[in-house]
């Protein structure tokens, strides 16, 4: 028999980048760390939004009469620079547009109340960290009348390291964050499944005689344990074009397993769905008595 | 045999409608915020808010629908940034921050101002001395750009010029948001490059206070002391304070990467670090009023009287803002 196909069980998340945040009611909630990628994203995005509404700006200030447009430019320079960050993340709880579109979120570190000051300091400090060296390290000369070479090259070193702090720590904050005592976490927009030991949800109740077909003995649901289950839960969920062969593969050796009498015909869907439910229903029962099984290992 | 429906999918199926309802009520906040919400939702929301924290650890213990429980654990998380997020108004926390936050932690960093303002005028004096011991030594202090006509090549008629002419009428707008956003820039750098151990503020004070001595030297020298300082102190009090403070802030900073004290490092930065950050907005809304002072006043009021009358009053004002007391300091 061909080897059953690769089925990874949900997410595979780095265990490193998960931190657990405890609210006040006493549960603990995990969260994970944002990363690297979608900060870049995130900050990208913002930038770019932010070179927009600079671009509209200069050709506003082009048609206002000059007394006008100056200020308009300087002030808009410094809100760019200064106020959109906190103001959006302010808000949004802690969410800027670019990270919105990352899906990111900044967060107490200590998971309290994100407070409107830590959002300041942590923005504050954007400048210093990025854009200041960006501006001397290409166009030095014009700030610094005479700069040597080594302003360039120094300035590229700043920037090296200042990009390379997030990397490094553990909770991957960058200054600002260290200063705010805040980090950056992934939090997206889940969505809730049916649940597919509810045939009456998952098919309509006309399907509930139907699913009656298969029933199954404590001795057959004696064999897997909780990550079995988990993975084939993710099979019948999944929406993979190998979907059939998978979930005949699975059908065979789960049958074979359990020594399910009969190798007549049988629907692989429905028959693991049924499966499904009623090793559900014995692995939750065990739960109640306290008694876990992980895995088919025990 | 007929089906049962399992233990974990009853508790979904009675609880499902109710945690369908706060992830409607998550998704508007998150989408317009909290403000969005009317009345009864935002009064709402706690409860559901706490229900799915509940149902969240019954589904822990009796569930083995991993799908349920992560999407239980992103629910609550999601509602917990709302319901425990940053819901201030934005009016309240400007008006608690300058009448109580703003004030108290200028005084609960006094040590550092004292030593910001001694680094800063230290240098002016001693770029002061220095200069009219020998006006050579100017442009050491001073670079071309920055003196433009103030220099000691320049005949005392030209320098009263430089110090009453309006500079146009119609650029004051420019000339005041021009001075407000480089004096915010380099009072935000002075705060946040503290934490290089606070040397680059240090060296951004000691600069500062040389031009400004040097200078000072070259008007006195040439016998325009009374109008120099009639012409730098009614924005300079406020302008020079606000940059002490960016510099107390940095120093502070500086002392925090350095001598973390009890605490871990990163647990002291982040308590310091959002103390330092309220003195350095707080003179950025400082600077907001030196510009108007610097970029209006100075170059429509040319009575010297006037000026002066104006540095006192500035100077009062802010010993009466930060040295009173307010009865609950926070």
């Amino acid at each position: 028999m061909s080897a059953p196909p690769t089925l990874r069980v949900g997410t595979v998340e780095n265990p490193r980048s998960v931190r657990t945040l405890l609210t006040p009611e006493g549960i603990a909630l995990p969260v994970t760390l944002a990363g690297a990628g979608d900060r870049l994203l995130a900050i990208f995005v913002d930038a770019l939004l932010i070179a927009a509404v600079l671009l509209v700006l200069v050709v506003v200030a082009i048609f206002l009469p000059s007394k006008l447009g100056a200020p308009v430019v300087i002030l808009g320079i410094f809100a760019c620079g200064f106020v959109y960050f906190p103001w959006a993340e302010l808000r949004w709880q802690g969410r800027t547009i670019g990270k919105r579109v990352a899906q990111l979120r900044v967060i107490d570190r200590a998971g309290g109340r994100l407070t409107a000051r830590a959002i300041v300091v942590r923005n504050l400090t954007r400048e210093v960290e990025m854009l200041l060296p960006l501006v001397v390290a290409f166009s030095g000369d014009r700030l610094i009348e005479d700069a040597p070479g080594w302003v360039g090259v120094a300035s590229f070193a700043w920037i090296v390291v200042m990009g390379a702090i997030p990397l490094l720590n553990k909770d991957r904050q960058r200054i600002g964050d260290l200063l705010a005592g805040t980090v950056v976490v992934h939090s997206p927009k889940a969505a809730l499944l049916v649940d597919l030991s509810d045939v009456a949800q998952r098919d309509g109740p006309s399907a509930v005689a139907a699913a009656a077909e298969y029933s199954f003995s404590a001795e057959q649901l004696g064999h897997y344990g909780e990550y079995e289950l988990e993975v084939l839960a993710d099979v019948l969920r999944s929406d993979r074009s190998d979907r059939r062969q998978a979930l005949g593969a699975i059908c065979e050796q789960v049958r074979k397993k359990i020594g399910w009498p009969g190798d007549q015909g049988v629907d692989p869907h429905r028959f693991l769905l049924a499966f499904y439910a009623a090793q559900r229903a014995h692995l939750e029962q065990r739960l109640l008595f306290g008694k876990r099984k992980r895995s088919k290992r025990g | 045999m007929s089906v049962l429906r399992l233990r974990s999918a009853r508790f979904r199926a009675e609880r499902e409608k109710r945690w369908r309802e706060l992830d409607g009520l998550v998704r508007v906040a998150e989408r317009e915020g909290v403000r969005a919400l009317k009345p009864d939702q935002l009064a709402r929301l706690p409860a559901l808010y706490r229900a799915a924290l509940a149902s969240l650890s019954v589904a822990r213990a009796i569930a083995l629908d991993r799908q349920l429980v992560g999407w239980l654990e992103n629910l609550c998380q999601r509602a917990y940034f709302i319901v425990y997020g940053t819901r201030h108004l934005l009016g309240e926390t400007v008006g608690r921050f300058l009448l109580r936050t703003f004030p108290a932690t200028v005084r609960r960093l006094g040590r550092h101002l004292l030593l910001s303002v001694a680094f800063m005028f230290g240098a002016a004096v001693a770029a002061f001395v220095a200069t009219r011991a020998d006006p050579e030594r100017y442009f050491t202090f001073v670079d071309a750009e920055m003196a433009q006509a103030r220099s000691y090549d320049s005949s005392a008629e030209e320098l009263r010029e430089t110090l009453y002419s309006d500079g146009g009428k119609g650029f004051l707008a420019t000339f005041a948001s021009y001075l407000f956003a480089h004096n915010s820039r380099v009072t935000l750098l002075c705060f946040a490059l503290g934490f290089a151990f606070g040397v680059p503020t240090f060296l951004l004070l000691v600069m500062n206070g040389l031009v400004l001595g040097a200078m000072s030297a070259l008007f006195v020298d040439k016998g325009l002391g009374v109008d120099w300082f009639g012409w730098i102190l009614p924005h300079g009090v406020t302008e020079l304070f606000a940059i002490c403070l960016g510099g107390a802030a940095g120093l502070r900073l500086g002392q925090l990467v350095a001598f973390p004290g009890e605490g871990t490092r990163r647990e002291e930065l982040a308590r310091g670090g959002r103390e330092a950050g309220a003195l350095a907005v707080g003179a950025v809304a400082m600077l907001v009023l030196a510009a108007l002072i610097e970029g209006f006043f100075r170059q429509l009021v040319h009575s010297i009287e006037v000026r002066y009358g104006v540095a006192l009053l500035t100077a009062g004002a802010w010993a009466i803002y930060f040295g009173v007391r307010r009865e609950r300091s926070a």
